[in-house]
């Protein structure tokens, strides 16, 4: 347990996207678009690329949120719209390992909050897929 | 800050789960009488005017910790489920109420919320807050401030 109660200053993920991954070795980005009947605002295919790390070789298929103007939830919102009616497809991914998660991302520091009212938290639930909160600081 | 996750070197340390109640008067002795049981946490509103942490408001706080989302709140919200009624009582009366979850981002910065802590969170109609912490936190600090700073002209 921390021994300092609340001593940061408050402040809001800055720079935030929030994305349906989904992930898999021998991913079919098409395949996957076909089933979803969803178009992604990117795929990447498997194997080996300049910019990836050497053993990140899995195929990606994303719907990504990144509207400057929504905070986080609202981006997650967004994307929940696009995909909660294809619920039934994601747990069939899933099932068949393919790695899905609703991924929340952010610039943060000390004290960087994100509030997910019940409603949201609900909805994310629906979809039987884990959230995935990833952050970064600001060495970019 | 120390400390290890069960799932990961990739992943927040030091995980906290608090149940949290705020209020500009709010009084930690009332607040415990009224819940039956005693904060891991309290601060009256007039002690530090000047916290950083919103300043000049009342805390009362349960608290525990785990080394992943489901031990962390799996350890917390059976204190909070009792509690459920008078929660909504205190929020009526205009308390902030909220379960948050802190960890530490210095060595890891992803976190793994499965799906049934959600639901089971948001059963009790509370929202849920993930908050970062970070001893390294001075330059993102500055430049957090500075993206929140109006542009000047």
């Amino acid at each position: 347990m921390t021994t300092a109660s609340y001593t940061y200053a408050e402040r809001k993920w800055a720079d935030t996207d929030a994305t349906l991954v989904v992930r898999k070795d021998d991913l079919d980005p098409q395949a996957v678009t076909a089933r979803l009947g969803l178009d992604p605002t990117a795929t990447r295919l498997p194997g080996p690329a300049r910019l990836r790390s050497a053993g990140d070789t899995s195929g990606l298929w994303l719907y990504q949120c990144s509207t400057a103007a929504l905070g986080l939830p609202e981006q997650i919102d967004r994307v929940v719209d696009a995909v909660e009616e294809r619920a039934g497809v994601l747990h069939e991914l899933a099932a068949e390992g393919h790695e899905v998660t609703l991924t929340a991302f952010g610039f943060v520091g000390n004290g960087s909050v994100l509030e997910i009212m019940p409603q949201t938290a609900l909805r994310i639930a629906s979809l039987g897929i884990p959230l995935e909160l990833r952050v970064s600081g600001s060495e970019r | 800050m120390s400390g290890s996750t069960a799932h990961g070197a990739d992943h927040w340390e030091s995980l906290t789960a608090t149940l949290l109640i705020t209020k500009s008067d709010l009084n930690p002795d009332d607040l415990t009488q009224r819940l039956g049981t005693p904060p891991d946490f309290s601060r009256s509103a007039d002690a530090d005017a000047g916290a950083r942490f919103r300043g000049g408001v009342g805390c009362w706080a349960l608290r525990t910790a785990g080394d992943d989302v489901p031990g962390a709140l799996g350890a917390l919200l059976p204190r909070v489920a009792p509690l459920i009624g008078e929660l909504a009582a205190l929020r009526a009366e205009g308390h902030r109420v909220q379960i948050n979850v802190a960890g530490g981002i210095d060595r890891g910065r992803r976190l793994t919320v499965p799906g049934e802590i959600l639901a089971r969170v948001a059963g009790l109609g509370l929202p849920l807050s993930f908050t970062t912490e970070s001893a390294a936190g001075n330059g993102t600090e500055e430049f957090l401030d500075s993206l929140a700073r109006p542009a000047r002209t």
